[in-house]
């Protein structure tokens, strides 16, 4: 009996390290159990398929986009080759009556940018050949214009016309590019224009004319009268553009 | 994109600008494919009947023709005279209606294609201070190289030359206006001399306005001829006094180009 009373407490101290163990054991499967904190790893692995698929729509709605643009672009393009082309026979109408529809058609003609700088060209040349002085005068206007809001094409073309090694041009359509080339505030033309005016600079305008014809279409006839024009627009385009070029 | 919206404005500008110059600013004169031939010109534009006229067309045909062979036939003489290729050029397009259709755009391409004058007329009906009916021959001249006023661009001289008839037919006052007045050739004579001036041959340039000069003292003077002669006179005084000051002037082998300068041109 005083063995089994002896034991008592040992047991009773066995019972409460287990207690305490089980306790130690709970509270560690609790602290196990609680909600772990996400990390942005976490988050960006939940949210990526769908932030992926939002990517890969918004790229596909601007490539749609683009790409439709750039089709219905060349589609305008094509459709205006046939406005481009009614609107040159109707500049080069030799009616006195269809003077006003001249210069409508000029004028919108210009509003066709870049794709009309090549047939004004052609039609300024080909007026100022044939001796059609007012569809001249309106297709250098509709160049001057046209510039104005297409610069870099109309500037780079008109000042191939007035450095052209091959001598296409008319003299007159010199003059005319010189002219326009001030009027669209062509400043990355000057040098251009200065080598031109160097090219006739010296000596009575009779002088100058065999330097002249050595520049222009040598089919075409030029004249000391020319040459006096072309000096004066010379200078009034270099005066335009410097004036533009300093701030 | 920024690209694209700045050119927004300039866009609507254009647009603006087409609206505003789609309207008739000023009037067609019409082309005339003859001016880009080489060589002086003498422009003959459309001669009219006028509306009140009671002309026949087949009378105003007759007076075109007059015209035209008139004018060519001073025009050839003129050419052997002055040993220059001068040609008369019909535009049977053209037909102004005043001096206020020569812009300054178009005196300027003229000019540039060497022509010296531009022709046009009206033949019609009128009522002389007796109350008879009567016929009238107008033709109108536009002095493309000669600036009467010069800022700040350069306005043509406009003399014309009219005629009434009590001939039937108007094309027969024709005859009587051509052979009253040498002006054809006298104006394209002024014309030459300041284009010869201007391309730095002062020696031409004075032979010719010397010859001007001379025609213009003789006729019958009125407010075109002496706002004419003055200017050709003020014109040979310039060419001297330039040539005095200017070793290289084809005039400083003259001996003394100031006092008689017509005189001593050859």
């Amino acid at each position: 009996m005083a063995a089994a009373g002896d034991q008592a407490p040992r047991v009773n101290a066995r019972l409460d390290a287990l207690t305490a163990r089980l306790e130690k054991v709970e509270a560690a499967h609790d602290a196990s159990a609680a909600p772990k904190k996400k990390t942005a790893w976490d988050i960006y692995q939940l949210l990526s398929p769908l932030v992926q698929a939002l990517i890969l729509a918004v790229l596909a709605y601007f490539l749609t986009g683009r790409v439709t643009n750039a089709i219905q672009r060349e589609q305008i393009d094509l459709s205006g080759v046939n406005g481009i082309r009614e609107l040159l026979v109707r500049l080069q109408g030799t009616k006195p009556e269809e003077g006003p529809d001249r210069q409508a058609a000029a004028v919108t003609l210009a509003a066709f940018g870049r794709f009309a700088v090549g047939p004004l060209i052609h039609a300024l040349d080909t007026a100022q050949r044939e001796g059609r002085l007012d569809t001249a005068q309106a297709a250098e206007r509709a160049l001057a214009m046209d510039g104005w809001s297409n610069p870099i094409p109309v500037c780079a073309a008109l000042g191939r016309v007035i450095s052209d090694p091959a001598r296409s041009f008319h003299a007159e359509t010199h003059r005319s590019a010189i002219n326009a080339l001030a009027r669209a505030d062509c400043l990355d033309q000057l040098p251009a224009v200065k080598t031109f005016a160097a090219q006739l600079a010296g000596g009575t305008p009779a002088a100058a004319l065999p330097r002249l014809q050595q520049i222009v279409d040598p089919d075409t006839p030029a004249s000391s009268t020319s040459v006096e024009k072309l000096r004066s627009d010379l200078a009034r385009t270099i005066s335009i553009l410097e004036r533009k070029e300093s701030p | 994109m920024r690209h694209e919206l700045a050119r927004i404005p300039a866009l609507l500008g254009l647009l603006l600008v087409t609206g505003l110059a789609s309207r008739p600013a000023q009037a067609d004169l019409g082309d005339c494919p003859g001016v880009a031939a080489a060589g002086y010109k003498v422009l003959l534009d459309q001669i009219v009947g006028a509306a009140a006229s009671s002309a026949s067309p087949a009378d105003v045909q007759l007076f075109r023709q007059r015209v035209r062979s008139a004018v060519d036939a001073k025009i050839k003489k003129l050419a052997l005279d002055t040993d220059s290729a001068i040609q008369l050029v019909g535009c049977d397009q053209r037909s102004p209606a005043g001096s206020t259709d020569f812009t300054n755009a178009r005196v300027d391409a003229l000019d540039t294609r060497d022509v010296l004058l531009e022709i046009w007329g009206v033949t019609g009906a009128d009522i002389d201070d007796a109350g008879h009916n009567i016929r009238t021959v107008r033709l109108d001249f536009a002095l493309i190289p000669v600036c009467a006023k010069v800022s700040p661009t350069c306005v043509p001289f406009f003399p014309f030359l009219m005629q009434p008839t009590t001939l039937a037919s108007p094309a027969a006052g024709v005859l009587d206006l051509f052979r009253r007045a040498d002006d054809v050739a006298t104006y394209s004579l002024i014309g030459l001399g300041v284009k010869w001036q201007r391309a730095g041959d002062d020696q031409r340039a004075l032979r010719y306005l010397c010859q001007a000069d001379a025609t213009l003292a003789r006729g019958a003077p009125n407010d075109d001829r002496n706002a004419l002669h003055n200017f050709v006179q003020r014109t040979i005084k310039a060419i001297v006094t330039k040539a005095r000051t200017n070793p290289a002037s084809t005039l400083s082998l003259l001996e003394d180009p100031q006092d008689s300068p017509c005189g001593a041109s050859p």
